[in-house]
């Protein structure tokens, strides 16, 4: 079960939209905006796969969104996954 | 910690705060990441995959990695990291790892011991010595490997073994850039560093998809332009890539045509009065084929440059270019950053040199915020293979095989005799491979890479592999160039050994041994020394008992030089983020911008110089004379295959975000390979509607070297009249199609543009 913080990039002008749009995404965990548009985030997924999708589809689906940049990835009790 | 925590809970507030660290944000007050990590192991490296050079944090518990984390006190990342390290303990504990030598028995290769296995490729490299002497043999490594793994490769091959058939994977994306620095501008390896990035008003990204091949250079890039909206991004490339939504102006040139753009941006430049006078006559001189001309030679050759006429050439409309030009001007700052789109042409070195031109003539150069910035696809490209001498020609630490003195200074290190070292370069890649097949070059040794996939018209070098002695050297098993190896030593792979890697911007950084080698794999560079005593060179391997021995030598190779690298010894590396070479002494802090104030160099040799002659740089380079860099007067080359009636497409390649290289790394990641499952073609909706081809649908692509089948993606992303295909996919390498004529300075190949046609399946 991989967890992962990210930092998410947007826009300076949408990165409310953003915060607002992420919250409604599942498996993610927002922790606000800083540094005028880094939103700090959390990502929980299954596989380090659903981490992917789950990253691909907010850097893809949300407007506003630059990039997704993972600082820390555990994955404790990946092993079992194979 | 609270008891009320579950263990998952912690580990998503540990992930949070490690995000929040990453921009310089507390969330937690009082929380530190050592006080809630959970008896983890922290270690100190950098990033497996690209050029980048990104500092990683290994967490290791129990002799397990369970856990990565960016690097927060590393400059060149921050401690932001891209997707690729969702994967990075994958590559590491993959199912493919191999885990045992094997050797080839009945046409199938099958577990052995080490010691048959090293006793097998020592008797049969002897044999081959023995018989056609050295230059049978080649070495064929790789910008991943270590800087110790090449040095130990270059010892036993170009000093005692007495062959300069030492290569690297880095002849195939590098090689253009290095001849472009040394003929513009005297030395190998760009001017400044990453942190001119936060200091430019413009950047120019000419065949580089950087937000998907160096995806932390552009989060700096865009980071710094979201900030400051003056801030401007141009683009020269023949695709739409992600890296287009944020970009102000995107020329797309047909591929292999753009040379003609550069030399016209030069001459709008100079003509609209950007042009630095002062700098061009104190810091430049102008060349063409004919040696030194002066500056009217110069304009007088752009005049066949015309913003029309390039147009004509390049199919980018003139009024673009213009603006392109009038952008690079205007610009305070400026950085150009390139990769393989420019480097993999059959004028690769050319395409260098106009872009350096266009930084020379302006003066942007020197100053903080400009640059002529060339970036690395492989992680050690630079300080292993470039800096390490990996290459058929050079030796370690920029010293050169046709230089007597060099010859006798690296012999006498290695502790061999001066005549050991061939004077003539050896067989550049594609020459060497070529021999492989002609069956001049009877044993080769392969580490770290995968050439059966990876070379252009790849096909036609698997009858060398084939039919002569292959060692192969990996982590991973199988590979294509396994299937063809008749022995296969298992590799120690990364946080399984420790040694150095040299990113893209001169920054050399200490990796070190975290967990121990799976099955019986070895360090390489320990497999070289082993394999050389059983050659019979037992005294010259003997004292290399240490990663930090190998590095020490090395280092010591490179006092005096101009990437002299004698303040970065183990010690230190392995408390800071790296050092940025020149970097002469343990208590210098590296360097800025060479060939200026600040550059140790500059500073002992040369500034008082240039201060009399009133410059604020001094070209000190092998390759500079008096101090000053070359504009090159290049005129415009077709590709070596245009497209033509027969074959009326141009077929380009690149990476995909997710993959990297032959994906014997990311391959290993199942989820990896799901996200982008298939290899695929992207067409232009206009082309593929004139060929009636539907999206999804499959079609064949025929060059004149053969024919493969992909699945039609069709696209707004290709210029028309070009098709891109990723090369990473084994069960369909594009490269087979692709076409090996090179670049005849560089020797490097023309991966970027092929004629190609497509029907149908
Ligand atoms: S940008 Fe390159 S070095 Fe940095 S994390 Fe991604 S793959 Fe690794």
């Amino acid at each position: 079960m991989p967890i992962a913080g990210v930092l998410i990039l947007t826009n300076i002008e949408e990165a409310q939209e953003v915060l607002v749009n992420l919250n409604t995404v599942e498996n993610v965990t927002t922790y606000g905006i800083h540094k005028q548009n880094y939103i700090i985030a959390v990502l929980e997924g299954d596989t380090p796969k659903s981490l992917e999708i789950l990253s691909q589809s907010i850097t893809n689906g949300i407007s506003g969104v630059i990039g997704v940049y993972p600082t820390y990835v555990n994955y404790e009790d990946d092993e079992a996954e194979g | 910690m609270s008891k009320k925590y579950t263990r998952r809970e912690f580990i998503k507030t540990s992930a949070a705060a490690s995000a929040a660290a990453g921009i310089g944000v507390s969330l937690f007050p009082g929380m530190t990441f050592a006080n809630q990590s959970g008896g983890t192991n922290w270690h100190k490296s950098v990033c497996r995959y690209c050029g980048v050079g990104c500092g990683v944090m290994i967490g290791e518990k129990a002799g397990k990695i369970i856990s990565i984390k960016g690097d927060e006190l590393n400059t060149v990342n921050n401690g932001h990291l891209c997707v690729k390290a969702f994967y990075l303990h994958k590559a590491v504990n993959s199912k493919t790892r191999l885990h045992h030598p094997m050797i080839r028995k009945n046409g199938k290769l099958v577990k052995s011991s080490w010691e048959e296995a090293l006793d097998l490729v020592a008797t049969k490299f002897n044999e081959i010595r023995k018989a056609n002497g050295g230059n049978a043999l080649a070495f064929y490594g790789s910008g991943q490997g270590e800087t110790e793994e090449t040095y130990m490769a270059n010892k036993l091959f170009k000093g005692c073994i007495g062959t300069n058939n030492v290569e690297g994977n880095p002849r195939l994306c590098m090689a253009s850039a290095v001849g472009g620095y040394l003929s513009s501008l005297g030395a190998d390896e760009p001017v400044g560093l990453y942190e001119d990035i936060e200091k430019a008003e413009l950047f120019f990204l000419a065949g580089s998809n950087t937000a998907e091949a160096h995806p932390i250079i552009f989060e700096r890039i865009m980071r710094h332009k979201t900030r400051n909206p003056n801030v401007k991004i141009v683009i020269l490339d023949p695709r739409k890539t992600p890296t287009d939504q944020v970009a102000d102006l995107h020329l797309f040139p047909k591929p292999g045509y753009d040379l003609a753009i550069f030399n016209a941006m030069a001459k709008v430049l100079i003509d609209e009065g950007y042009a630095d006078d002062d700098f061009i006559a104190k810091h430049l001189v102008m060349k063409n084929g004919d040696g030194v001309q002066d500056f009217e030679t110069y304009k007088k050759f752009l005049n066949d440059y015309t913003p029309e006429i390039a147009e004509k050439i390049s199919g980018v409309p003139a009024q673009d270019i213009i603006k392109a030009a009038r952008m690079f001007g205007k610009a305070k700052t400026a950085m150009t950053l390139w990769t393989m789109g420019l480097n993999q042409r059959k004028r690769g070195v050319w395409a260098n040199n106009l872009v350096h031109n266009l930084h020379l003539i302006t003066g942007k150069i020197g100053v903080p915020g400009s640059d002529s910035f060339s970036l690395t696809g492989q992680p050690n490209a630079c300080g292993g293979v470039r800096e390490g001498g990996g290459l058929c020609h050079l030796l370690p630490g920029h010293h050169l095989v046709v230089k007597e003195a060099h010859r006798a200074k690296v012999a006498k290190v290695w502790g061999v005799p001066a005549s050991n070292i061939q004077p003539k370069p050896g067989k550049h890649t594609i020459a060497m491979f070529s021999a492989l097949n002609e069956g001049e070059i009877k044993g080769m040794y392969i580490m770290c890479t995968n050439p059966a996939q990876s070379l252009p018209n790849a096909k036609k070098y698997w009858k060398g592999l084939k039919e002569q002695f292959v060692v192969v050297a990996e982590s991973f098993y199988p590979t294509m160039t396994t299937e063809y190896a008749d022995v296969v030593l298992p590799a120690a792979f990364w946080t399984e050994k420790e040694g150095v890697y040299g990113c893209t911007e001169r920054r050399s950084q200490y990796m070190p041994l975290v967990v121990a080698p799976q099955g019986q794999a070895k360090w390489d560079a320990f497999i070289l020394r082993d394999l050389g005593k059983k050659m019979g060179f037992e005294k010259e391997f003997a004292k290399y008992e240490t990663a930090e021995i190998m590095w020490d030598e090395y280092r010591g190779l490179t006092k005096g030089k101009d990437m002299n690298l004698m303040g970065a010894s183990y010690d230190r590396l392995k408390k800071v983020r790296g050092l940025t070479w020149p970097v002469p002494t343990e208590d210098h802090p590296g360097t800025y911008k060479r060939f200026m104030a600040g550059d140790p160099i500059y500073d002992s040799k040369f500034a008082e110089l240039a201060k009399k002659e009133g410059r604020r740089m001094y070209f000190y380079g092998p390759k500079a004379k008096d101090g000053k860099a070359t504009v090159w007067m290049r005129p415009h080359d077709d590709p070596a295959e245009p497209t033509d009636s027969e074959y009326p497409l141009a077929l380009t390649t690149g990476r995909v975000l997710e993959h990297w290289h032959t994906m014997t790394m990311t391959g290993t990641a199942p989820e990896l390979n799901r996200a982008v499952p298939n290899a695929y073609v992207e067409i232009n909706p206009i082309d593929a509607r004139n060929m009636s081809i539907k999206n999804k649908e499959q079609v064949v692509i025929e060059t004149r070297r053969g024919s493969m089948q992909f699945e039609a993606r069709v696209i707004d992303r290709p210029v028309q009249g070009t098709i891109f295909v990723p090369w990473h996919w084994e069960n369909k390498p594009i490269n087979v199609l692709c076409i090996d004529a090179f670049d005849p300075g560089s020797k490097e190949p023309e991966y970027k543009v092929a004629a190609a046609r497509i029907r149908k399946a």
